[in-house]
């Protein structure tokens, strides 16, 4: 990453790869002058931006740039919905900037998280995903993405992260953030099971007696049927893996904690690549889609995995 | 239309229906046997037996019977195989409605068709055809596997290509596949990792004889990512031809989109 830090700033950064930058701010005004510098240079260079910031952050930038060409440049995304499924970020910027790079268009992005409301396992996702968009995208087309924090009323925890998280600090100046940890992740325990919870030792041919141990939890706690069939098409995917990848069994377990389903699946398997699940699959590519699918079927994936094991949690939010 | 179900007994069939029986070492083979084709005889249906000459009982009970055995026909240098077999029942059903019998009630004991076992391949295709003869109305069909005379692939490819079921409960696909009409086949259940082989059996076997194969999957549940890889392998292992997934739920249709398979490339199209 080191070769993003020490380039320079501006249009002529098109061909160098991903930046991701930490932007902390204090007030308005702080963010105003770095986002609408950051957009007016991008539509200088005939860039896509896209922003992701708050209903208020967006008006105001909106007011900001009426009349100016860089207006014309930006396309606005739902920041709340990026910020709820972290499992589902990079797939989401990946798919537009192919969209955009397929035009000849390099991509500029700015992401404000939105961390409000968030429950402790997505504040957590999120922070990890942020963490993982390094390495989603070292080798990418040419791509900027400006993170703000509003240093005011950020949680210190948040701000702790995003400083860890982002190889780039902007301030006065671009440069090196000297508190980025490349890795690895330093990730929170998951916590043990809320009691009472439901177990049930599976093997090869015992995907349908999964299947009916987690619709008969959904069923107590009255699950919609359309989302049911999303949580059991998940949960068939990580047993299915377990089989397949994991030593030939799993453990399910299932339980309710504060107004979420939970649906662990355990195994012995170890999962290699961090970034399994969380790109698109082509139409031609074998195997690789089961992790994808369970990202965009469940509320919050959280996935734990080292040397003895991996443990896969899928949350579905009830009412 | 067909519908998929486990059957308690033998006892209540319905002209149509195709059963796999899947017998258990130590199950009253015999007792059940001879209570199906009893029911038979009372019906008015003409009695097509596969099996072998310890059933001859069946014979001197039922006049109106027919028992081959294929292992003896093979001793006695007639060629003999599952291809024989889907012709006798055609022939029969054809001839037992002008002989005046209701329909043709079949007992096939699939263990003397293929006395050493059989690949999944080769279940699929008799079993397929065997379905589409029924589904038509010509005959009732119960087929008997001996569990311990067929490898779980195989077994698993018989479960998935009937509609219905009777005898011992194993741990078996999900799935039902069979016949609803011409080149037209209901997907019922889930088919996941379990039964994503046996479903891309049944398939391939299909797309042999037919350019486009309608998948009527009102009831299917779900489709896990190794049986849309099962599917898509089939479709693109046959060239030219395509596969229609007819009434399949917003999951189902949502992760197939999401898995990249909804593109020009793949023949396969997702119709109401």
């Amino acid at each position: 990453m080191n070769d993003h830090v020490t380039a320079p700033a501006g249009p002529e950064m098109k061909d160098q790869g991903f930046r991701h930058e930490f932007f902390p701010y204090q007030d308005e005004t702080a963010f105003l002058d770095g986002a609408v510098s950051f957009i007016k240079d991008a539509a200088a260079g005939n860039e896509t931006v896209l922003v992701a910031v708050g209903a208020t952050k967006q008006e105001v930038l909106r007011q900001e740039l009426a009349g100016t060409d860089a207006a014309e440049s930006v396309t606005y995304l739902d920041a709340a919905e990026l910020s709820r499924r972290p499992g589902r970020l990079i797939s989401a910027w990946a798919d537009r900037i192919t969209d955009s790079t397929a035009k000849g268009q390099p991509v500029r992005g700015i992401s404000e998280s939105q961390w409000t409301g968030r429950t402790p396992g997505e504040r957590a996702e999120l922070q990890y995903h942020e963490w993982l968009l390094n390495r989603a995208f070292a080798e990418a087309p040419a791509w900027w993405l400006l993170c703000p924090y509003d240093t005011t009323t950020a949680e210190a925890d948040v701000l702790r992260s995003a400083r860890s998280n982002h190889p780039l600090l902007r301030t006065a100046q671009t440069g090196p953030n000297t508190d980025y940890q490349d890795g690895p992740y330093p990730f929170p325990d998951l916590g043990a099971p809320c009691d009472p919870y439901q177990e049930l030792v599976f093997h090869t041919g015992d995907l349908a007696r999964v299947r009916d141990k987690v619709t008969a939890c959904a069923a107590a706690h009255h699950l919609e049927p359309g989302r049911l069939l999303d949580l059991l098409a998940a949960v068939t995917e990580a047993a299915a893996n377990s089989i397949r990848h994991g030593g030939g069994t799993g453990t399910l377990r299932t339980w309710v904690e504060q107004g979420e389903l939970v649906c662990e699946v355990r195994d012995t398997g170890n999962l290699q690549d961090p970034l399994a699940g969380h790109l698109r699959p082509r139409h031609d590519q074998r195997g690789g889609r089961g992790l994808w699918l369970i990202h965009q079927l469940c509320d919050l994936v959280q996935i734990r995995t080292n040397p003895d094991g991996t443990t896969v949690r899928m949350i579905t939010t009830l009412g | 239309m067909r519908i998929a179900r486990e059957v308690a007994t033998l006892d209540s069939l319905d002209v149509g229906d195709h059963v796999c029986w899947l017998v258990a070492p130590g199950d009253d083979y015999h007792g059940t046997a001879r209570s199906y084709l009893a029911g038979g005889e009372r019906a008015g249906d003409k009695m097509l037996v596969i099996g072998t000459p310890r059933t001859r009982w069946l014979e001197q009970d039922l006049p109106q019977g027919l028992l081959v055995d294929p292992v003896v026909e093979r001793a006695e240098g007639r060629p003999w195989d599952a291809q024989t077999l889907l012709g006798l029942v055609r022939r029969e059903a054809q001839t037992a409605g002008q002989q005046g019998f209701r329909t043709l009630r079949v007992l096939a004991q699939m263990d003397r068709l293929w006395p050493g076992g059989a690949s999944a391949r080769e279940v699929a295709r008799h079993e397929l055809g065997l379905d589409a003869l029924a589904a038509c109305g010509a005959a009732i069909v119960v087929c008997s596997y001996p569990r311990e005379t067929f490898s779980v692939p195989a077994l698993e490819q018989v479960a998935g290509v009937h509609p219905h079921h009777a005898g011992m409960r194993v741990k078996m696909p999900d799935f039902r596949m069979f016949c609803v009409g011409k080149d037209c086949w209901s997907v019922s259940g889930v088919v996941d990792f379990d039964g994503a082989a046996a479903f891309g059996t049944a398939v391939r076997e299909l797309l042999s004889s037919a350019s486009t194969l309608r998948l009527h999957c009102h009831d299917l549940l779900l489709m896990d990512a190794a049986a849309m890889q099962a599917l898509t392998d089939a479709v693109l292992s046959a060239k030219g031809c395509k596969v229609l997934i007819e009434g399949a739920n917003p999951t189902v249709r949502r992760n197939w989109s999401l898995a990249g398979y909804q593109v020009p490339q793949i023949p396969v199209e997702l119709v109401p």
